[in-house]
């Protein structure tokens, strides 16, 4: 792990030492010696914030329907569907976007459907268990904890939930998504099946986008020799910065809700 | 004599197991009921049937009747005239057997029961907060670190602060579950104490392992054993002095 994060630093820092005019720049064009991933660093950024961030606002409202304010029976059919969703390979995932949400997107708001919006959507998708699960079981363990005395003191048990579940979770809420937003910023079969891969400031949630990700992804399987291979690793080491980071951020929050 | 409880037939069982069978039994209105028992007797069943908080735990199953005197008259608490559950238990209020204060501040897990009652002021709450500690001994301790966890104090003093709590609640009818279980002597006095100043006011149920306390305490007393009422006592048809104590202790 440490040999491989000093691996590609030191590598990235060659890179950009080398040609950081070049690296930085927002063109990519290999056959004329220009290399720039900037398009790509944004596309990576807004695509996981995006992803992440309609990912948690459902993985909320998920969680509180199943604590509370959804009937036994729909919390309990709700739960297993996104336990069985944990279980599906990404590539189904893509695969059945680019038959069923591509062509509706296309129809529904033009462009070729292959966009930022339809990544998003079904990143958001891909990560929303995860996010449930976690936290779903801070929810679990505070509600069994507070159920009865809550229920003593006169309180409904939706007021449970959003008096003195929710805000004991916050932490577990927070840190949640930031385990989101770091399995969104690096997965890569999602953008690269259905963001369109079109090197560009993507403004509309309609443009097409290549992010980081899918950059690595589709160069290494062309043929795209000699230098183009250092704006791979300036690409890997944001990557692995930003998961690192993001990592460090949710120990830290769920550390200190230890005390 | 007034009752403010009349219970008749009521069974509960939690995942088919009988945990109180067939109880029926009257509660006098005035002065102190004290539940005697074995562990696992159904003492706390019972407490938690007058409250209706048996029915949020996994498993139960319940019959029977329970009338309380609540605001006046009488009422069915299990029937379609009876106050919402939610209602019910601010006027029944109940305090743990182990002290269950809820995760947050000091302040808040008294404030916040009282701010859900139906046009309350946040000063008056305030002002009850204070008066409330000071009844259960506590204010001294808290009142330079109301904002604090309350999971922070000691087990007697969140005991204390669990039945302040209730008390802010202004219940009629009072349940206590082994209230000085987690007190030293000093404290246990300073509670008993004051729940003597209360008898008048509240009807209070309170289990108690202690046979001297209940002596103390007690007007009426009342003997679980296997979830059925062995024997049930008015103050005035004890013996006297020494005997009493053992008479308890056999039945216990
Ligand atoms: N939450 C629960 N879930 C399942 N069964 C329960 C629950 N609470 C009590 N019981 C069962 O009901 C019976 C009576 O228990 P209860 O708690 O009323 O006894 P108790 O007299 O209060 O005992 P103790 O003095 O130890 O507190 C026991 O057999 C117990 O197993
Ligand atoms: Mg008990």
């Amino acid at each position: 792990m440490a040999a491989l994060f000093v691996f590609i630093t030191v590598y990235a820092l060659d890179g950009l030492i080398k040609s950081p005019a070049s690296l930085l720049g927002s063109i990519w064009n290999p056959e004329g010696k220009e290399f720039g991933i900037l398009p790509m660093i944004w596309a990576s950024a807004i695509l996981s914030l995006s992803a992440s961030v309609i990912g948690w606002v459902f993985a909320l409202g998920c969680s509180c329907f199943i604590h509370g304010y959804g009937s036994k029976r729909l919390a309990r059919i709700l739960s297993n569907v996104l336990r069985i969703m944990t279980a599906i390979p990404t590539v189904v995932y893509g695969f059945a976007s680019v038959f069923l949400l591509v062509p509706l997107i296309r129809n529904g708001f033009g462009g070729s459907g292959f966009s930022w919006l339809t990544a998003s959507i079904v990143l958001s998708l891909m990560i929303l268990p995860t996010m449930v699960l976690a936290m779903d079981s801070a929810f679990r363990t505070i509600e069994s904890e507070t159920e009865i005395t809550s229920a003593a003191l006169g309180l409904t048990k939706e007021q449970n939930l959003a008096l003195v579940v929710l805000p004991t979770s916050k932490k577990w809420i927070l840190s949640s998504a930031l385990l989101g937003f770091g399995r969104a910023s690096g997965d890569t079969l999602i953008p690269t099946m259905l963001a369109g891969n079109a090197v560009q400031y993507a403004i509309s949630p309609l443009d097409a986008m290549r992010t980081l990700t899918a950059h690595i992804g589709l160069v290494l399987s062309s043929d795209v020799g000699g230098t183009a291979y250092y704006s791979l690793f300036v690409a890997g080491g944001i990557l692995l910065f930003v998961s690192v980071t993001a990592n460090i951020i949710f120990r830290m929050i769920r550390g200190r809700s230890h005390e | 004599m007034q009752y403010c409880a009349k219970i008749k037939d009521l069974s509960v069982s939690f995942h088919g197991r009988k945990a109180i069978s067939n109880i029926s039994t009257e509660l006098p209105s005035c002065g102190i009921t004290v539940l005697l028992g074995r562990s696992g007797s159904g003492k706390t069943t019972f407490l938690r049937s007058l409250n209706r908080l048996n029915e949020i735990i996994e498993g139960y199953e319940g019959s029977g009747n329970v009338n309380l005197f609540l605001g006046g008259r009488s009422r069915d608490i299990y029937s379609d005239d009876a106050p919402e559950p939610t209602e019910l238990r601010r006027r029944v209020g109940m305090v743990f057997q182990t002290p269950n204060p809820l995760p947050m501040s000091i302040r808040r897990n008294i404030i916040l029961p009282l701010s859900l009652i139906p046009g309350s002021k946040k000063t008056e709450n305030e002002e009850r907060m204070e008066s409330v500690l000071k009844t259960t001994g506590l204010w001294d301790e808290v009142k330079d670190r109301l904002d604090t966890p309350a999971g922070r104090l000691s087990g007697g003093q969140q005991q204390r602060l669990c039945l302040a709590r209730i008390l802010a609640l202004e219940p009629e009818i009072l349940l206590l579950d082994e209230p000085t279980a987690s007190l030293d002597r000093r404290a246990s006095e300073v509670i008993e104490k004051h729940l003597l100043s209360l008898k008048n006011k509240y009807c209070i149920v309170m289990i108690s392992h202690s046979v001297r306390q209940a002596l103390k305490l007690g007007s009426h007393f009342i003997f679980l054993r296997g979830g059925n009422i062995v024997a049930s006592f008015s103050k005035g048809e004890l013996p006297e002095g020494k005997e009493a104590e053992n008479l308890f202790n056999d039945l216990l």
